[in-house]
């Protein structure tokens, strides 16, 4: 099993932290993975993607061309990732913030306004990651919580506890 | 008295021309190491120019760096070995040419090291082209009509390095004259004293001779320092904090 | 401990293993994150870090480190390095150990900041002036950004030579998995790390001694260069490759670096599809495993070349076939990353 993932949006949306807790949780399961960012001057707002790559055995490149899975924040990405995805390939969109016709073929979810419901849409990414993992079941619910605790240990246990509850609302949405 | 050599001085034949000033700041600053009894912590840099070949002569660790590069290569000696005492010798091309940069941030950075600049107001080793601190119309290998405005003009590194907050000590002295050059020896041995001392940067620039590229006599040369070349760069203290 | 760490912070942690004494950078993507974890765990572990004014003073003061004897590294990508190479040259000279860290990113000029491998000829052929190797080391994932360090550190004192880490911006920015086990001792390595015989120490009990570049008298300098070749012809021992089912392919995919990452994804595919390919991946670029390509070429085996450049690792690969066999080449330049289906269809047309 090798499934490659790009997370893509702007600055600022949790873009690169999404990718950190799936390689985090990965690596709880004794899996294989990469994680590559894009990278350079990190403006809010500026473009920004990550391409993580979970498997089995031993990864080659770490650059992905043909995702399995596409999360996306922004309608930039949609448009650009939408054709690179593998024939039987799932899109993941927010759609609080990408309005798109409902033909076509995309899981989606208002992860802002999920997100808003705890107080903050910033954990709209954990939102995401739980309508994912719910959806692909690629990794445990236990490893993304661990990952994710990990993540957010050093501000705090609140912020650990709010950052789960929306993860785990976003599961409840498939 | 009895007349010798310093210890710090090894017994060769020096390769400088007739009337040099470099011969006689390497014999200062030697007699300087040795009264301060530090030769066994000596870890200098000689540059690129003239006095390249000082660490044939010095007898203490010596190394050569870049043209340039100096004030790098001590601040790295030095910050890696702070109890070694670190210096460096340079011309004026090295330092306030293609070194300037370096010259700059080491001096920015009050690193606790000792530069002994020599201004001869040309570039020696390279046969007498135009230095940074060239004289306003100065017939050089590359001003052979004299320097002019358009060439820049003669820069003053005390003065300008006098506004850096983290400079300890700045003073220009001169070899030109036996009077002159127990006040240069003075201010080497200050300067020395400084890093000592953890005081941070020191540097002393010294005027000096360079009867070759400057078309002169030995004796000539000497009157040249007193009569235009410290005119431009007058002697004296420029910071001393 | 296992970690998951950027190739930049493994890098780093290496060096701290391996016993650095000092480090000194400028900022340059996409090796950014070394010069700043440097400057919060050289400071942890009370070492010597210093951001400088430019890669200039950079490289002048692990030159001025080594002069006595310990050990200092510089961390940069493409434009810097190339301000570096008269320094480097200096090294070579001197004989003066040191490790430069290159997260080789597009080019020519100020090209932009994703990984290249553009700058190989520039680490193997030279690069600064005059008759000198330098010996290079080809990281191609996190775990050998952590252990290369020491290995550098190893070789440069052992020749006193300066030796450098030819990394790229994809392997510097990937983070994976990574064990920062303590890394292990080579069995003579006080001996190759103690420099009391020649570093600048101050003369304590001893003659004094001066380290130079400079050697004017007659037939001096090219006495010299004979020692240092002779030194550098014997930097061949330390040539160092992975090598996987070569014995039955018809062509050995030949790639370094992120390049040979790419080549293995290449060389899985085409084995899955009953096409018998094969892996070499040098991990040291100089010296290079000319003679077991060479062996290869003689056995019949054609060769594929891959890099993220317009071909540059590919001469040398030419130069040890010597025209008994094919060498194909593939590569991007400008910062591109070849792509795996490309290979698979050049390959399939090789065979
Ligand atoms: C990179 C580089 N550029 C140029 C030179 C040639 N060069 C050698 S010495 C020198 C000038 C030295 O002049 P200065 O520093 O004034 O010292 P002096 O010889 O006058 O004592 C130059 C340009 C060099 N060695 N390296």
């Amino acid at each position: 099993m090798k499934k490659e993932i790009i997370i893509t949006g702007y600055g600022g949306q949790g873009i690169m932290q999404a990718g950190n807790i799936l390689i985090k949780a990965a690596i709880l399961e004794d899996k294989v993975t990469t994680f590559f960012p894009s990278y350079g001057a990190e403006m809010r707002g500026g473009a920004a993607n990550c391409k993580v790559i979970i498997s089995d055995e031993f990864i080659g490149s770490p650059i992905v061309y043909k995702p399995d899975y596409v999360l996306c924040f922004s309608r930039l990405a949609f448009e650009k990732f939408r054709k690179s995805l593998k024939p039987d390939g799932l899109m993941f969109l927010n759609s609080d913030l990408v309005k798109i016709e409902n033909n076509i073929d995309v899981l989606v979810l208002e992860a802002n306004t999920l997100s808003e419901k705890f107080g903050s849409k910033i954990m709209a990414n954990m939102a995401m990651l739980g309508l994912f993992i719910a959806r692909v079941k690629l990794l445990k619910q236990a490893s993304m919580e661990e990952a994710i605790k990990e993540s957010f240990k050093h501000k705090g246990e609140k912020i650990v506890n709010l950052n789960i509850e929306v993860f785990r609302a976003g599961l409840d949405c498939v | 008295m009895k007349f010798e050599m310093p210890e710090s001085l090894k017994k060769t034949p020096q390769h400088y021309c007739p009337g040099c000033g470099h011969g006689i700041i390497h014999r200062i600053l030697s007699e300087v190491i040795d009264e301060l009894n530090i030769r066994e912590k000596i870890i200098a840099v000689a540059p690129v120019g003239c006095a390249v070949f000082g660490y044939l002569y010095w007898d203490f660790d010596t190394c050569e760096a870049p043209h340039g590069r100096p004030p790098s290569v001590a601040t790295a000696i030095k910050r890696t070995n702070p109890n070694k005492v670190v210096f460096t010798y340079q011309g004026d091309g090295d330092l306030a040419a293609i070194g300037g940069n370096e010259m700059l941030h080491t001096a920015n950075r009050g690193e606790n090291i000792t530069i002994f600049f020599v201004n001869n107001v040309c570039y020696g080793m390279t046969g007498g082209q135009m230095a940074p601190t060239t004289m306003p119309n100065q017939v050089t290998t590359t001003t052979t009509q004299g320097r002019t405005e358009e060439d820049g003009y003669p820069m003053k590194v005390c003065e300008l390095l006098s506004n850096i907050d983290y400079v300890h000590y700045l003073e220009r002295v001169a070899v030109n004259s036996p009077a002159n050059t127990l006040k240069a020896k003075a201010a080497i041995k200050k300067a020395m004293e400084n890093q000592l001392n953890g005081k941070g940067f020191s540097l002393v620039e010294i005027l000096a001779m360079c009867p070759t590229a400057w078309y002169q006599t030995p004796v000539e040369s000497l009157q040249m320092i007193e009569d235009t070349i410290s005119k431009a760069f007058p002697l004296g203290v420029f910071k001393d904090s | 401990m296992i970690k998951l760490m950027k190739g930049n912070n493994a890098l780093v942690e290496g060096s701290i293993s391996a016993g650095l004494d000092a480090y000194f950078g400028y900022p340059i993507t996409p090796q950014n994150e070394i010069t700043e974890s440097m400057s919060v765990r050289m400071r942890e572990e009370g070492r010597v870090f210093l951001q400088t004014e430019s890669e200039l003073a950079s490289v002048n003061m692990i030159y001025g480190v080594a002069m006595t004897g310990k050990k200092a590294l510089t961390s940069s990508s493409s434009p810097g390095i190339s301000l570096m190479q008269e320094t480097i040259s200096y090294m070579a000279g001197c004989e003066l150990p040191t490790v430069i860290v290159n997260v080789q990113r597009g080019g020519p000029g100020l090209g932009n900041i994703s990984g290249a491998q553009g700058d190989y000829f520039q680490a193997v052929k030279g690069g600064g002036h005059g008759d000198y190797k330098m010996i290079v080391l080809t990281p191609s994932n996190v775990q050998e950004m952590y252990e290369m360090p020491k290995k550098a550190f190893y070789l440069a004192f052992k020749y006193k030579n300066p030796v450098m880490i030819l990394a790229d911006g994809v392997i510097g920015q990937m983070i994976e998995k990574v064990d920062l086990n303590e890394l292990a001792k080579y069995p003579d390595e006080d001996e190759v790390f103690n420099a009391s015989d020649w570093a600048l120490t101050g003369c304590k009990n001893r003659s004094s001694r001066f380290i130079r570049s400079l050697i004017m008298e007659e037939g001096a300098l090219t006495e010299h260069n004979y020692k240092l070749l002779e030194k550098f012809n014997k930097m061949e021992v330390e040539v160092d490759f992975e090598e996987v089912s070569t014995d039955d392919a018809d062509v050995v995919l030949v790639g370094y670096g992120t390049s040979a990452r790419i080549i293995y994804d290449a060389y899985l595919n085409l084995r899955d599809s009953g096409f018998n390919v094969g892996y070499l991946r040098p991990k040291t670029v100089f010296p290079f495993p000319s003679k077991r390509i060479a062996a290869l070429a003689d056995a019949g085996k054609k060769f594929m070349v891959v890099e993220m450049s317009s071909g540059q690792m590919v001469e040398d690969v030419r130069l040890a076939v010597l025209g008994k066999s094919e060498v194909q080449f593939y590569g991007i330049p400008g910062g591109g990353v070849p792509e795996v289906e490309t290979i698979i269809s050049k390959v399939k047309n090789m065979m």
